[in-house]
C-alpha cells in the first residue's frame, strides 16, 4: 500500500478539522562559542551562529474525537509542535489553526477551549496546597464552584486526587503530580488536549491508571494529542500516529496502517538447554528467525502470529528453558521507515 | 594486643598516607582553576548580559555611595568624618563583599542544599565539606564589586594621602583590609550557614548576620548607639576590617595595636567559625522525602 | 475578574507559612532603619534646632520609610517571575485564558498585603516602642495617609512587575532588582528626603516614580504635605500600567518569536 492509500484509509473528515497545521516550522538560531576560555572571549565580540530546524515543513488534520500519538525520538521536534499548537511558541512558517482558530493571533479564546499537560514540568503552584490550585484555576477559566467540585469528584472516582487535594504541589511524588496536572488541565472540560510525554518516568502501574483515564475523557469526546517516546502508549491508546524525526513527519495514519508499512516486530529470544538439531520452522514470511548456540532469537508480528503459537511450535525442537519478550522501540520503527 | 606488621607502621606514615594526600590536593587544586575558567566562559557566553550587568553593578555601587555622597555634600561631616574618609570606609567594605563572594557566594544559598539534601551529595566527596560547598561555584562577577569597591577607596585614599591625613606607611595596611574584611564576611557567613544544621531555614538569619553588619560598617561607628557598636566589636566583628584600624591610620584615635588587632581578629573569627561548622556538619541529619 | 482577587488571596496565604522566618529579618530590617537613623542624627547634632528637618523629625521619617519599603519594593516576586522564564515554567502561565499581567500583579499585590501586615506593621511597632514612630492625628489625615500607602504599593507592585519582565530578555535579572532598590533608597526618599537633594537630583528624581515609593507617602503620612502630594501618586500608577501592558505584549512576543 502506498503511503498515499494509508492516509486515506480513515474515514472522510465530515467536520472541520480540531486542529490543523499547514507547513509548519520551526527554526531556532544558537548562538556557538569556541573552545576555552580564549573561545570564550572570543565569542564575545563575533558570533557564529548554528541553525537548529527543530520542524521541517510538517502538515496534518487531527478531526475531533481522535486521539492520536505523536511519536519520534528524543529531539525530534514532538515538544516544539506541541508548543507551536498551544500558542506558546510562532512558527518561523506555515500555518496552524486549533478549533479553526488561531492559537497566535486569537490566543485567548484558544486557550480557553484547550488544556496542556507538559510531563516535565507543572502548571500547578508549587507551594500551594492542590485544593487552591483547582480554585485558582476554576477562577481563571471561569468554572463555577459548583461545576468544579462536580469535575473534581468524578476525577477523583478515576484518579483519586481527593486524597491529595491538601498536600502541597511540591511534596506530591511524580505520579501523583502528573494525575494532579490531568485533572487541572480538565477542569475547565476543553474540546481538545494536548499532552507532552504525560507518562514519563513513571511506573508500570501509574501509566495504567492514567492511560484508562485518558480513554474515558477521549471516550467522551475530547480530542487528544498525545506526544510520547513508549509505544506502548500509542498501542493501547491511539487511533492515529504521527511519526516525526528530525523535523519531518515521517509517517501519518493508524497503527496497522504502519504494521503493514514498516511491520512493528516485536522480538522474542528463546534459550534451549540444547541447541536444536534441526532447522525451526518459520510460520509465517514474515517471521526471522537467527541463533547463537542455543539461544534462538525470533522476529515477529504479533498482529500475524501469536507468541504463543511460536512457543508451541517450537517446544517440538527440544526443552525450552526461558522466554524473552521485547517490544518494538521507535527508535527501530524509525529506522525501518527510513530503511523501506 | 595483635600487634601490626614490623614496618607497615612507618610506612603507612610516610607512604601512601601522604602520597594519598598529595594528588587529592593538587587534583583539588586544578578542579579549582578548571571551575574558575568555567565560571568565567558561563558568563561570557552571554555577552549582553555580561556588560548590561557589569554596567547595572557599577550603577547600583555609585548610588549607594552617592547616598552618603550627598548627605555629606549638604552638611559635610558626619560624626566628624568627612566624604573621603567615608570613601574609604565605604570602599574597603564594598571591596570585601566583592572578594567574598567571589568565592563563597554558595554559602548565601546553602539553606537550599539543606531542605533539599543536597548537602549529602557534598558529604560523599572525599574533601571537607566547606570546600567542596564553595568549590561548586565561582562567581567571577562579583571581582567587578570588588573593583569598583576597590576604587571608591582609591578616591578617598588619593585624597586623604594629598591631605596628609593619611601617611604614606599607612597605604600597605589599606590594601590589607579588604582582605581582612573578607575574611571576617567568610566567618559570619559560615558561622551562619553552620546554624543551618541545627534551624534548617537561614535565608532570612543571614540578613541579621552579614548585610546589616556590613551596611553598618559603611559609616563610621562612632555614630552608632551603644548596643549596636557592642555587637560590631563583639560577635558581629565587623568594626575592625575598616574603623578601628582608620581610626589610627587618619589620626582620629586607637594606637598602634589596632593595626595588629584587625588581623588577629580575621583569623580567630576564622578559625571559630570553622570549628563551629565542623560541629555542626557532625549534626546534619539527611532529610527524607 | 474572580481570579484576580483568588490570585492575590492565594499569595497572601502562600506567605503565610514563612512567617516564623520572616519575623528574624523585620528585626534585620529595624537595624537598617536604626542605621540610617543613626546617620541622620549624626549629621544633625549640633545644629540648630528648627525648620522641618530636625533629628526627630528625620529619625520619624526614616522609620516611616523603612516600613513603606516593605510594600513597595522588598519584594522577591519579580525575581521568581523572572525565574520561571528561565526554567520554562512560565509557559503555562502564559496559556492562560487571562492577561498575564493581571495575573502576575495581583499575586504581587498578594505577597505586598502579607508584607504589610507583618513586616511593615510589625516594624512600625518596633519603631513605635524604640525610637518614635507618627501616627496621623486626624480621620482627614488617616484617610490621605491611606490613601498614599495604597498608591505606593501598587506603584511598587508594577516595578516589581517589571523586574519580572526583565527575565524576559536577560538572565540576570537580580541585578535590576538590586539597582530598583537602590534608586527607592536614593532617589525615592527612603534614606535622604528628596527635598534635601541638591538641586540638579531633585529635578531628576521628581521625574521619576521611584518618590512614589517612599518620599510622597512617608511626606504625607508625616503632615509634611497634603492632597497636592497625591498628584504624583496617582499619575504614575496610570503611566507604569499603561507602560507594563505595553511591555508585557513585547515581552510574550519576545517568548514566542524567539522560543524559550
Amino acid at each position: 500500500m502506498t503511503p498515499d492509500e494509508q492516509m486515506k484509509s480513515g474515514p472522510e473528515p465530515v467536520q472541520e478539522a480540531a486542529v490543523e497545521a499547514a507547513g509548519l516550522t520551526r527554526h531556532f538560531r544558537i548562538a556557538e562559542t569556541g573552545r576555552g576560555v580564549a573561545g570564550a572571549f572570543r565569542s564575545l565580540f563575533s558570533r557564529r551562529a548554528r541553525l537548529i530546524r527543530a520542524v521541517e515543513d510538517v502538515s496534518f488534520q487531527i478531526r475531533p474525537g481522535s486521539f492520536v500519538g505523536y511519536i519520534g525520538p528524543n529531539g525530534a521536534g514532538k515538544s516544539t509542535t506541541v508548543k507551536m499548537l498551544c500558542g506558546i511558541l510562532h512558527p518561523t512558517a506555515g500555518e496552524v489553526r486549533v478549533l479553526g482558530l488561531s492559537p497566535q493571533a486569537e490566543r485567548r479564546q484558544v486557550a480557553a477551549r484547550i488544556g496542556v499537560v507538559f510531563g516535565q514540568r507543572t502548571q500547578l503552584w508549587w507551594d500551594l496546597p492542590l485544593a487552591d490550585s483547582y480554585e485558582l484555576l476554576a477562577a481563571m477559566y471561569g468554572v463555577p464552584a459548583a461545576v468544579a467540585s462536580r469535575r473534581l469528584r468524578r476525577f477523583d472516582e478515576v484518579l483519586g486526587i481527593g486524597e491529595l487535594l491538601d498536600v502541597q504541589v511540591r511534596k506530591l511524588s511524580l505520579g501523583q503530580r502528573m494525575r494532579a496536572d490531568l485533572a487541572g488541565a480538565l477542569l475547565h472540560a476543553p474540546e481538545v488536549l494536548f499532552l507532552d510525554e504525560p507518562t514519563i518516568g513513571l511506573d508500570v502501574v501509574a501509566k495504567a491508571g492514567i492511560r484508562d483515564f485518558l480513554r474515558e475523557i477521549n471516550a467522551g469526546g475530547v480530542t487528544i494529542l498525545l506526544t510520547t517516546h513508549d509505544m506502548d502508549d500509542v498501542e493501547q491508546l491511539c487511533d492515529r500516529i504521527m511519526v516525526i524525526n528530525h523535523g519531518r513527519l515521517a509517517f501519518e495514519g493508524t497503527l496497522d496502517g504502519l504494521r503493514r508499512q514498516v511491520g512493528v516486530p516485536t522480538t522474542m529470544h528463546v534459550d534451549f538447554a540444547v541447541e536444536p538439531g534441526e532447522p525451526l520452522p518459520s510460520l509465517n514470511s514474515g517471521m526471522r528467525i537467527s541463533r547463537e548456540g542455543a539461544r534462538v532469537t525470533v522476529s515477529f508480528d504479533r498482529a500475524e502470529v501469536s507468541a504463543a503459537r511460536i512457543v508451541a511450535a517450537f517446544q517440538h525442537h527440544g526443552e525450552i528453558r526461558d522466554i524473552q519478550i521485547s517490544e518494538p522501540d521507535i527508535d527501530e520503527i524509525v529506522r525501518r521507515i527510513y530503511a523501506a | 594486643m595483635p600487634r601490626p606488621p614490623a614496618g607497615s607502621g612507618e610506612q603507612s606514615r610516610s607512604g601512601p598516607r601522604t602520597a594519598a594526600a598529595r594528588p587529592a590536593t593538587a587534583g583539588y587544586l586544578r578542579m579549582l582553576v578548571r571551575l574558575a575558567a568555567s565560571g568565567l566562559r558561563e558568563r561570557m557566553q552571554y555577552r549582553f548580559n555580561f556588560v548590561v550587568s557589569f554596567v547595572l553593578r557599577g550603577a547600583v555601587m555609585i548610588i549607594d555611595f552617592a547616598l552618603v555622597a550627598v548627605i555629606l555634600y549638604r552638611f559635610g561631616f558626619v560624626g566628624g568624618w568627612d566624604v573621603y574618609e567615608i570613601a574609604l570606609l565605604y570602599g574597603t567594605a564594598s571591596a570585601a563583599q566583592g572578594l567574598y563572594r567571589t568565592f563563597a557566594d554558595e554559602l548565601e544559598r546553602f539553606e537550599t542544599y539543606l531542605i533539599d539534601g543536597r548537602f549529602d551529595g557534598i558529604l560523599v566527596r572525599p574533601w571537607p565539606t566547606l570546600m567542596t560547598l564553595l568549590a561548586r561555584r565561582f562567581d567571577f562577577n562579583r571581582i567587578g564589586v570588588a573593583l569598583q569597591g576597590a576604587a571608591i577607596a582609591g578616591i578617598g585614599t588619593v585624597e586623604l594621602l594629598r591631605r596628609g591625613t593619611l601617611g604614606y606607611w599607612g597605604l600597605p595596611y589599606v590594601f590589607l583590609l579588604p582582605l581582612l574584611g573578607a575574611a571576617v564576611l567568610f566567618a559570619l557567613s559560615t558561622a551562619t550557614a553552620a546554624l543551618g544544621f541545627w534551624l534548617l531555614r537561614i535565608d532570612e538569619l543571614q540578613v541579621f548576620t552579614m548585610y546589616a553588619p556590613l551596611t553598618a560598617s559603611f559609616y563610621p561607628l562612632s555614630i552608632y548607639p551603644r548596643w549596636l557598636k557592642g555587637m560590631l566589636y563583639t560577635i558581629l566583628p565587623m568594626a575592625y576590617i575598616n574603623y578601628l584600624p582608620a581610626l589610627y591610620l587618619l589620626g582620629k584615635g586607637a594606637g598602634p595595636w589596632a593595626l595588629a588587632l584587625s588581623p588577629a581578629v580575621a583569623v580567630v573569627t576564622v578559625l571559630a567559625a570553622y570549628r563551629f561548622w565542623l560541629y555542626g556538619e557532625r549534626h546534619y541529619q539527611s532529610p527524607g522525602t | 475578574m474572580a481570579f484576580l482577587v483568588t490570585a492575590w488571596r492565594m499569595s497572601f496565604r502562600r506567605n503565610l507559612q514563612y512567617r516564623g522566618q520572616h519575623m528574624v529579618n523585620n528585626v534585620a530590617s529595624a537595624i537598617f532603619g536604626f542605621i540610617y537613623i543613626a546617620l541622620w542624627r549624626a549629621v544633625m547634632a549640633g545644629r540648630p534646632e528648627g525648620g522641618q528637618f530636625t533629628a526627630q523629625s528625620l529619625t520619624l521619617y526614616i522609620a516611616t520609610c523603612q516600613c513603606l519599603l516593605w510594600i513597595t519594593t522588598f519584594d522577591h516576586s519579580g525575581l521568581q517571575i523572572a525565574r520561571r522564564v528561565r526554567d520554562g515554567t512560565i509557559a503555562s502561565e502564559l496559556l492562560r485564558p487571562v492577561g498575564f499581567a493581571p495575573l502576575q500583579l495581583s499575586q504581587i499585590m498578594g505577597h505586598k498585603s502579607y508584607n504589610f501586615v507583618f513586616r511593615s506593621l510589625v516594624l512600625a511597632a518596633i519603631f513605635r516602642l524604640t525610637v518614635g514612630f507618627s501616627v496621623p492625628a486626624s480621620w482627614g489625615a488617616w484617610a490621605l495617609s491611606a490613601a498614599a500607602w495604597i498608591l505606593a504599593c501598587y506603584t511598587g507592585a508594577l516595578m516589581t512587575y517589571f523586574v519580572g519582565l526583565a527575565g524576559f530578555w536577560t538572565t540576570e535579572p537580580s541585578w535590576m532588582y538590586l539597582l530598583l532598590q537602590s534608586l527607592a533608597l536614593f532617589l525615592g526618599g527612603a534614606s535622604i528626603p528628596m527635598n534635601l537633594l541638591p538641586g540638579l537630583l531633585q529635578s531628576i528624581a521628581r521625574l521619576t516614580p521611584f518618590p512614589c515609593m517612599a518620599y510622597y507617602p512617608a511626606a504625607i503620612h508625616l503632615g509634611w504635605a497634603g492632597v497636592e502630594a497625591l498628584v504624583p501618586l496617582v499619575v504614575w500608577p496610570v503611566v507604569l500600567t499603561a507602560l507594563a501592558a505595553g511591555l508585557t505584549d513585547l515581552a510574550r512576543r519576545r517568548l514566542e518569536v524567539a522560543g524559550g
